[in-house]
């Protein structure tokens, strides 16, 4: 049986939009690279967040639109 | 000195309708600073134009690994349609975005119109600004000067900074952008260098500091470390409640701990609520303008 030769790792390139969150042990939530959607998603767990509401206000208009 | 928040203190782009112009003939005036680089504080005086590489590793060719609209920054500068380019300057072992802001090479090659284009439709589509960040912007001037002659001439434009740059730099960049986000990242000269490998760290970042309040709206940006509160937090304060009152400071208190943060004991760790409770009691006490 033939096996396919190892195959080398893609060029690092443009990163596909993208936000990451660190959930800690004790329930707090971290982010990075914040985008309107997520924001939308974390208000919803969070709701006596005072920041979130902004953040999140423009999910309609923005999710990854511009791609 | 004057208090950073009155409107004579704020020196947004001062004509944004010949923006456009100036960032491109700035742009072709620091393609020509590549060939003895003086564009950060390491001052490495390498030709870049001829392949050789400085402390950043960067050559000619400016590379961005991301490009979104994104809200985690300041409520006021939010949505930004941000443009993160490859490499850096610093060596922060705490870098969240380590891979690609110590490697130059990481991304795909910026092409100034084409992101213009992707800006301009950011805006229409609600964005509030148009930001340049990194890795360090800086190492990559003319690639985001030409990016900023292709964004629409009444944008807002943020420049997002680690304040590591020469003064050549904010010579080419005086004038280009509204707003300023610059970090102060360490309250002495020791932990920068065993962190990020640069030396002379606080003067050569508050004289950044003290000429960004000057030239533009300045945030001044302090991610929280854990176990730095009272060698790096309390000074930064402690310096910018006595020199840049009124300005906009930006407390960030979620470090994450990732890339070779593990190198260090202390950063192995996240903000533990009470560190983060006490740093925003002492900006309170110092009368700082804290904005989320």
């Amino acid at each position: 049986m033939k096996t396919s030769p190892p195959t080398c790792p893609p060029p690092i390139g443009e990163k596909i939009a993208a936000c990451e969150l660190l959930i800690l042990p004790d329930g707090r939530v971290l982010t990075h690279n914040l985008t309107p959607a997520v924001a939308a998603v974390l208000q919803k767990l969070a709701p006596d967040n005072r920041d979130l509401p902004q953040r999140a206000s423009n999910r309609n208009t923005v999710v990854s639109m511009e791609r | 000195m004057l208090p950073m928040n009155s409107p004579a203190s704020r020196a947004r782009c001062s004509d944004p309708r010949q923006r456009p112009a100036l960032a491109r003939a700035r742009a072709g005036q620091a393609r020509a600073a590549l060939a003895e680089c003086h564009l950060c504080a390491h001052h490495c005086g390498v030709n870049r134009l001829a392949g050789e590489r400085g402390v950043c590793r960067a050559g000619a060719e400016a590379r961005f690994f991301s490009a979104q609209t994104e809200v985690g920054d300041e409520l006021e500068l939010v949505p930004t349609f941000a443009v993160a380019l490859g490499g850096c300057d610093l060596r922060c072992d705490f870098c969240i975005t380590g891979a690609e802001s110590w490697n130059p090479r990481a991304g795909t090659p910026l092409d100034a119109v084409t992101m213009g284009a992707r800006a301009r439709q950011a805006l229409e589509n609600g964005a509030r600004s148009v930001q340049v960040l990194g890795g360090e912007p800086t190492i990559h001037l003319p690639a985001a000067l030409a990016f900023v002659a292709e964004c629409p001439a009444d944008a807002t434009l943020v420049w997002k900074t680690n304040a590591h740059g020469s003064a050549q730099a904010r010579q080419l960049l005086d004038g280009l952008f509204d707003v300023w986000v610059a970090d102060f990242k360490f309250g002495n000269n020791a932990c920068a260098e065993r962190l990020a490998g640069a030396r002379d760290y606080l003067s050569i970042t508050r004289e950044t500091l003290l000429w960004a309040a000057r030239h533009t709206e300045l945030i001044v940006r302090h991610l929280l470390m854990p176990g730095h509160l009272e060698c790096c937090w309390a000074p930064v304060a402690a310096w910018l409640s006595e020199a840049l009152p009124g300005v906009k400071v930006s407390l960030r208190p979620a470090f994450w701990p990732t890339w070779y943060s593990a190198r260090h004991s202390e950063l192995r760790r996240t903000v533990s609520p009470g560190e983060s409770a006490r740093a925003f009691a002492l900006a309170r006490e110092l009368g700082l303008d804290l904005i989320s």
